[in-house]
Formats: C-alpha cells, sequence, structure tokens
C-alpha cells in the first residue's frame, strides 16, 4: 500500500511539473498573442474610421462652400427669385460652382415652394420638395447649412443625404441651394479606406441610418446602435463577432460606425485551443510513460528486497537477490546478500558450537555413573582399610570419595579454592601410586583464591603432566600458580618433565583434536570447556619452557567475583 | 507549494483580464444628455411615426426613444410603471382607451388649443386630438353595386347574412367603437339590435381589424365596417372596394396625444405634444396619413366629404366606456350560441 501511495505521489508530482510550465506558457503566449493581435486591429480600425470621418467632413465641407457661393451669386439669386425658367446662364454658373466637387454629389436649385428649378443630377423636373416640412423648413429655419439623411418614406428624392442652404436677397428666403449624395455617391466617397471584411454604416444626427456598405443591407445593425447608445448599453461584448467603433463628423453632425470583425476569428481560436489541447495531451502522456517508467525502476528492486527481508523474517537464509547494476538500489542488495550469507554462517557457527557443549555433558555425565554406589564402596574400603590399619588404603578411598562428590556436584564453576583442595586430594592418591615420583607445589594469590572457575580444569592438567611429564620414570615438580591481573587471573601448570612431542605439540595448536590411542584427552577437554566457557580467545596456551611443559589459562574474572 | 501555484494563476488572470478591448469610451461621449431625451410609447404604426419622430427630433435637437406596441399593452405598461414613469408621452390610442386611463396622464393645454375642431377636444386636456377618424361602411365594387349600401340598417338585412366583414369588437378598439355607433345610430333597444347584428353576422368574427377591408377586396365578404382611414389608405393601393358614410350619421372619434404623470421628461414631453398638434404635422396627417386634421385651419382632403356633411351622431363616450364590459359579455355569450 506504501509503495503505490508513493508511485501515485510520484506520478502527481510529474504531473505538476510536466503540465504546469506548459499551461503557464501556452497561456501566456495566448495573452500576447492575443493583445497583440487586438491592438493592432483597433489601431488599424481606429486609423481607418478616422480617415473615413476626415474624408465625409471634407466633402461637407465642399459642399458648403458650393452651396454658400451659389447663394451669393446673383444670377443664382434671381433666378430663384423669379422662378425662371431654365436659362443656360444659370446652368453655367451652377456647373461652374459645383465642379470641386468632382461629381461627388449633385447640385439643385429649388425656389422658395420647394419646386426644383436646376440640377446637376438627371433630369428630374417636378421632384420637388416641401417647404414647409424637412430639409426646405429646417434650412429655412437654420438660415444656414443643413445636412439631413433622406427619409426612407420620402419617395421624391433618390439620394440618401441632403445638404441645404437657404438663398436669401435682402433677408427673405428666396430659395434653396441644395446638395444629394446618392448611395453610390457616398459608397464611392469611402470605398477603399476600410478593409474587405469590415463594414461601415453612416448614421445622421440622431443616428438614424443614412448608408451602409453592401454587406449590411437590412441588417438594422443601425437600430441596434442607436438602442445601444440611448440605453448605455456597450457595443462590443464578448460574444458578438465583431468590434464597433463610431466617430462623430462635427460639420454635419452625422456619425460614422466601423464594424471590424473580431480580429481573432472563431477558426484561429479553435485552431489554438486544438494545438493547446494537443500538447498537453502529448505532455501528459510522456509524464505519465515516464513516471511509470521511473517508479518501475526503483520501487521493483525495492519491492524485490521487501519480499525477500520477508522471507528472511519466516527463516529462510538461502535467499539472495540478483545485482544488476552498481547503483545505489543494487549496492543494498549486494548488502543484503552478503548480511544473510553471514547470519547463515553464525547460525550454523551457534548450532556446531550446540553440538559440542551437548557432547561435552554427556561425557560428563557418563562419568557420574551411578556415584552413590561408589561412595558406599569407597567408605566401606576407608573403614576396612582404618580397621585393617592399612593408612594408604583408607587414605586413598577417602580422597576419592572427596573427588567424586566435588566433581558430581551440579556447580559448573567453582572457586579457585576448592578446585585446589580437590587438586589436593587428587596428588595425594597419585602420590600414594607413584611414591617419591613428583613433587606438588602451589603458588596462588590471596586474591584468586575465591575467582570461580570451571569445576575439575585443574585436575586434567595436573594429571597430564604427571601421567606424560614423568612416564620415563623420572622425579620432578608439578607447579600450579595463580595471579589476579586486572580483570583477569593467569592459572599455569608447569612441570619438569619431558614435555609434550613436538608433533603433539603443533597438533594441539592447530586444534585438530586428541590423535587415535595418543592421550591428551584431558588436555583437550579442559581447552573445550573453557572455549566454550569464555570464548574461542580464552583457551589452553602451550607456552614454551626450558624443560617440561608450561600450560596457561587466562581467564576474565566475571563481574562481582573474585572477592 | 500550493500558495505559489494560486498566485501563479491570479497573475494570469490579471494578465488576460488587462487585455479586454476598449472601444465603448466613445460612445458614452457620444449618447445624448437626459435632458435631451424623450420617451414615447406608440400604437401609431411606424409609417405615421416615423417621420414626425424624425421632424420632431431635427426641429428640436431631442433624441426620441420609440417603444411601440398596441394601445392597450401600452397603456397598462404606463399603469405598472405608474410609480416611477419610463414614459413620457402616450403617443396614439383612441379616445375611449386614453379615457379609462385618464388618471395617468397630465393636463396641458398646447398654444393651439383654441384652434382644434369643437367636439374633438377633451375637456380637461387630459389629451391632445391627433387625427379624427370617421366610421364608415365599404363595399366590394365588383360584387355590389352603388346605392346597395346605405347606412347601419343594411347591416341588419337579410341580405348579408354572413357576408359581412366585422372585427372582434373584444380585440380590436375601433370595431368597438364602430359597434356603438351603429347601436347609436339606430333606433331602438340597444341589446335586441345587438342580437340582430350577431346574427346577421351568422358567425363570421374577423380577429383583426386590418382583416376587414381584406376580407371585402378578395370578396369573402360583400361589405365592411372600418375607419375612412383605413379604407382610403386600401383604396389607394388599388383594392376595388367603394366607402359609404352611413346616412343614418357616424362618429368621428379622434386618437390623442397624452403626456404622462411624473414625466421624466416633461418639458420635452410638452414640446412633442405642441409639436403634434402643430399646422405642419396636421398638414402632414391629410396629405400622407390618409386622416382628417383636427384644426379649423387645416382643410381636409378636397376629394372626401366635409366633416359637417358626415352627419355626426353626438357619440357617448362615457357611456361608451361604462357598457364596454356588458357588451362584450352580450357579444361572447351571442356569438358563442350563434357559432353552435
Amino acid at each position: 500500500m506504501k509503495q503505490s501511495s508513493y508511485r501515485r505521489r510520484l506520478l502527481l508530482d510529474f504531473l505538476l511539473v510536466g503540465i504546469l510550465p506548459l499551461v503557464v506558457c501556452l497561456s501566456l503566449i495566448f495573452v500576447v498573442f492575443r493583445s497583440t493581435i487586438l491592438r493592432s486591429a483597433e489601431t488599424s480600425a481606429r486609423s481607418q474610421l478616422a480617415g473615413m470621418t476626415a474624408c465625409l467632413g471634407e466633402t461637407v465641407e465642399t459642399c458648403d462652400t458650393v452651396l454658400a457661393r451659389l447663394g451669393q451669386d446673383p444670377l443664382v439669386v434671381g433666378a430663384l427669385r423669379e422662378s425662371a425658367a431654365r436659362d443656360t446662364q444659370v446652368y453655367s454658373a451652377l456647373y461652374a460652382a459645383a465642379a470641386p466637387l468632382e461629381r461627388g454629389a449633385d447640385i439643385s436649385l429649388y425656389d422658395a415652394d420647394g419646386h426644383i428649378l436646376y440640377t446637376t443630377g438627371g433630369g428630374r423636373a417636378g421632384e420637388d420638395l416641401a417647404s414647409n416640412w424637412g430639409l426646405l423648413a429646417l434650412a429655412r429655419e437654420r438660415e444656414g447649412l443643413v445636412c439631413r439623411r433622406v427619409s426612407p418614406y420620402d419617395t421624391v428624392s433618390r439620394g440618401v443625404m441632403q445638404l441645404a442652404r437657404p438663398v436669401s436677397e435682402g433677408g427673405t428666403t428666396v430659395g434653396y441651394a441644395v446638395a444629394e449624395l446618392s448611395e453610390e455617391q457616398v459608397g464611392a466617397l469611402f470605398a477603399g479606406m476600410y478593409d474587405d471584411g469590415s463594414e461601415i454604416v453612416l448614421l445622421d444626427g440622431f443616428w438614424d441610418e443614412v448608408y451602409t456598405s453592401p454587406g449590411l443591407r437590412d441588417s438594422d445593425l443601425a437600430v441596434w446602435l442607436r438602442t445601444q447608445l440611448l440605453s448605455g448599453g456597450s457595443l462590443n461584448d464578448e460574444t458578438g463577432d465583431a468590434e464597433y467603433y463610431v466617430e462623430r463628423e462635427d460639420l454635419s453632425g452625422f456619425a460614422l460606425a466601423l464594424r471590424q470583425p473580431k480580429p481573432l476569428a472563431d477558426w484561429v481560436m479553435r485552431l489554438f485551443y486544438i494545438i493547446a489541447g494537443v500538447s498537453i495531451l502529448v505532455s501528459l502522456l510522456l509524464c505519465l510513460r515516464v513516471a511509470v517508467g521511473f517508479s518501475r525502476r526503483i520501487f521493483e528492486p525495492v519491492s524485490s528486497l521487501n519480499r525477500a527481508m520477508a522471507q528472511v523474517e519466516g527463516g529462510d537464509l538461502d535467499v539472495r537477490l540478483s545485482v544488476p547494476g552498481t547503483d545505489e538500489i543494487s549496492q543494498l542488495s549486494g548488502r543484503f546478500n552478503r548480511m544473510t550469507e553471514r547470519l547463515k554462517e553464525n547460525l550454523n557457527e551457534s548450532v556446531r558450537q550446540q553440538q559440542e557443549l551437548g557432547d561435552a555433558q554427556i561425557r560428563m555425565m557418563q562419568a557420574q555413573l551411578n556415584p552413590h554406589f561408589l561412595y558406599n564402596t569407597l567408605d566401606t574400603l576407608k573403614w576396612l582399610g582404618k580397621i585393617n590399619r592399612v593408612e594408604e588404603v583408607s587414605t586413598i578411598s577417602a580422597d576419592l570419595a572427596d573427588i567424586l562428590r566435588r566433581s558430581i556436584s551440579a556447580q559448573e564453576f567453582v572457586a579457585l579454592r576448592e578446585e585446589l583442595a580437590l587438586l589436593e586430594r587428587y596428588v595425594e592418591i597419585q602420590k600414594i601410586r607413584f611414591p617419591g615420583k613428583f613433587e606438588y607445589v602451589t603458588d596462588v594469590a590471596g586474591d584468586a583464591l575465591e575467582v570461580p572457575v570451571p569445576k575439575l580444569m585443574l585436575q586434567p592438567l595436573v594429571e597430564n603432566a604427571i601421567i606424560h611429564g614423568f612416564e620415563d620414570g623420572s622425579h620432578g615438580v608439578v607447579r600450579v600458580t595463580a595471579r589476579r591481573q586486572g580483570g583477569q587471573v593467569v592459572v599455569t601448570v608447569q612441570d619438569n618433565g619431558v614435555g609434550m612431542a613436538p608433533e603433539s605439540v603443533a597438533r594441539f595448536e592447530a586444534r585438530q583434536g586428541p590423535e587415535e590411542g595418543g592421550g591428551h584427552f584431558g588436555l583437550y577437554n579442559v581447552d573445550a570447556i573453557l572455549r566454550l566457557h569464555y570464548g574461542q580467545d580464552h583457551g589452553l596456551v602451550l607456552v614454551p619452557a626450558e624443560k617440561g611443559t608450561c600450560i596457561r589459562a587466562i581467564l576474565p574474572v566475571k563481574e562481582g567475583d573474585g572477592k | 507549494m500550493k500558495t505559489r501555484v494560486t498566485a501563479l494563476l491570479c497573475a494570469l488572470f490579471l494578465i488576460l483580464s488587462a487585455c479586454a478591448a476598449g472601444g465603448d469610451a466613445d460612445l458614452a461621449a457620444l449618447a445624448p444628455a437626459d435632458a435631451e431625451r424623450l420617451t414615447i410609447y406608440t400604437s401609431h404604426k411606424e409609417a405615421v411615426y416615423g417621420p414626425i419622430v424624425k421632424e420632431f427630433e431635427e426641429r428640436t435637437g431631442i433624441w426620441v426613444e420609440v417603444v411601440t406596441g398596441g394601445t392597450g399593452e401600452l397603456l397598462e405598461r404606463i399603469a405598472s410603471e405608474a410609480a416611477s414613469p419610463r414614459c413620457d408621452v402616450m403617443f396614439g390610442g383612441g379616445v375611449e382607451s386614453l379615457l379609462s386611463y385618464g388618471s395617468l396622464f397630465e393636463s396641458y393645454t398646447g398654444a393651439g388649443a383654441g384652434l382644434l375642431k369643437p367636439g374633438l377636444r377633451q375637456e380637461a386636456d387630459l389629451w391632445t386630438p391627433f387625427s379624427s377618424l370617421p366610421v364608415v361602411l365599404i363595399y366590394n365594387t365588383r360584387l355590389v353595386s352603388p346605392g346597395e349600401v346605405t347606412g347601419w340598417a343594411d347591416l341588419l338585412n337579410e341580405t348579408w347574412k354572413g357576408k359581412i366583414a366585422f372585427a372582434d369588437p373584444a380585440v380590436s378598439g375601433s370595431s368597438y367603437t364602430a359597434a356603438i355607433t351603429m347601436l347609436t345610430a339606430l333606433e331602438g333597444d340597444d341589446w335586441e339590435l345587438l342580437e340582430w347584428f350577431i346574427e346577421n353576422l351568422d358567425g363570421q368574427v374577423l380577429s383583426d381589424s386590418g382583416d376587414v377591408v381584406t376580407a371585402v377586396a378578395s370578396g369573402n365578404c360583400y361589405v365592411g365596417v372600418t375607419l375612412e382611414e383605413t379604407a382610403l389608405k386600401r383604396q389607394a393601393q388599388g383594392d376595388n372596394i367603394a366607402i359609404v358614410y352611413p346616412v343614418e350619421g357616424t362618429s368621428d372619434l379622434p386618437d390623442g396625444t397624452a403626456l404622462i404623470a411624473g414625466a421624466p421628461h416633461r418639458d420635452n414631453a410638452r414640446a412633442f405634444l405642441e409639436f403634434v398638434q402643430s399646422e405642419d404635422v396636421q398638414s402632414l396627417v391629410v396629405s400622407d396619413f390618409f386622416r382628417r386634421s383636427v384644426r379649423v385651419d387645416v382643410a381636409d382632403r378636397e376629394d372626401l366629404p366635409a366633416a359637417d356633411e358626415l352627419a355626426l351622431l353626438d357619440y357617448d363616450v362615457a357611456w361608451a366606456s361604462a357598457v364596454k364590459e356588458e357588451f362584450l359579455r352580450r357579444w361572447a355569450m351571442l356569438n358563442g350560441e350563434g357559432v353552435s
């Protein structure tokens, strides 16, 4: 479970590292891209609009100039006052005045009642205007330039916008000079001044439609613009598919609206979203793949290590891991292998020691066979010896019984003092057996007397010295010394006999065990017991001596002992 | 870690929102001030209110916001907005309708009030009459000979049973006015007359007043009841119908223009009221709208019979309003029986 949670955390981290920078980058790119495009589109729209407004203003100004000049022409004033019929002189003045317009507008002259008298447009006799309503009424009232859209209910006029100036003589209005722009003329005015995809709407002073570019015919855009203006609404919202820009031309009071398609069309946005989506997806898959691979590389060795440890826990020390490389995980696996190997060796060793200890105990138990019978017998012998006045028998029996009693006691350790007492008994027996053959000397420091030592550790050594040291019948001394040296007690058994054969010494030092029928069993037994009790470093040591054999045991004094 | 990510996202959002497009600032600069505005609710068709509103704007510089709808609908709306009126002027609507919502209006006596035709001016000047609209009979010139239909009595004649085009008075105000005019013109008990008339309709009731001329012109019906204005307009468009001014007399109820009480742009509204009863507009009413002027100094079309030749009845507007509920109840009941 732990493992899978690590895996998930790893995956999350990878996703964070892989996706987040990508998303941030994409967003930033998008923002910069978008703002650049929008700004450049807005700039171009505004400059186009400003250009067109200026052009409209110029045209209106030119018309105004032309109309004003006509109104001051005495020939024209006279013709209007008299509602004169078509006069070539007046026409010539009219055309001359209209020349600056380059046929961008038709100029007409109306009399005071709104009857058309002269026009540069098509033959439109009878196309009269009301003098008490609309354009002419307003021109008379304002006594100056009036600029109006042509009402959609006006069935007479053909144009879309009209400019008029009253022609006065001595304070009375005698007629009107009117400039009229048809749809084509207005269209020509703005032709090529805005982008192909854009559309324009010319609005009058109250935002009613005067002219729209061909793409917007019947679109009701002007109505919408006016509604937005009056309701305080917005022309540009996020959902619309176009941006709107409006500018007012001051001379005419007309307003020009430019409709620019959103510079970031839907398909551009869609493309961007698709690209962003695909790159995020690819990065996502890559992250997944890398995270899975990474977690497999790390966690599979860890989990096999985990499994192997569980096996070791269950007691199987034969399990080994493969070590594929030199990385940290492989090192860990190698260490694990070595550890289990060492563990197994230790286990085997301890089993072997247990076995050896068992064997020694069995041997000792065998030696304790039927002790009470032996006691009683020895006691009988002692008394027989006393009764028959054979002192040696009595002494040997008493010594033997004492040795026996001590040796079969359940204690494994005894004080060195007691061990020496037992040794005393033994030596007494041996002295009776071999009268005059050896001398026994002890030299034990007082502070070493109470040190506990393994029971029966000295007797086999002394026996070894007596039996093997003096087997050629020579006379010698057996010396047992003991000294405290710090936390240790040094016990030495030395004789000045013939000494051990060199091969026996070599054999002993190699710990190869006693040779068949060879003897020195006691030596080996004591050595084994000491090693079992105190460790491998505390066995018997053969100290080289000039004559005879010198055996030394250096035993640690256990805490609290030896007072 | 988490806070850092959040901070990053916030920064991103700020950058994004900083990039919103501009352009609306110019719009606010171009919008007219509140003092230069006027809101008009009108039940007139665009052909009528369009030129008048435009001319008003051009002459005064006041921006007019027009809301269109049916008379009843707009008056209801004004009533619901009475606490804080949005509308300044109710332009259009028969006097009967205006009278029943009289409490919504503020009286205003225009400069030309003295020049209004007698009988058309409201006593309290709660509204200004805009045009006078006589009720007439029409017939299909191919199906009916001249002189066959002369007055209201013919509508009760069995000859035309099931051939009369008449709009539902529950829907059409002008149709109700026509029905009351007929009941006033004819002698006898009003409810009996109504019963006869409904019997003669033979279950044929048109749902819209505009359908009357269509039904007659197309030959579905032989005779019809409508307003002079509608008939003249359709005649001008070439429909083969003839107009009969009933011999028993008829009504010429005007429609009106009312100043809303508590209007937000009161001065501009008054200017508009002055304008609609001005000589210029009244001339337009006659010349362009096939209607009759409400001013004595503006002559009606010469080809029409003069107002005093119409034998105008004394149409009791108050009574007409009072019996409307009873009338419609009987109308629905009798018609329901007539159909089944």
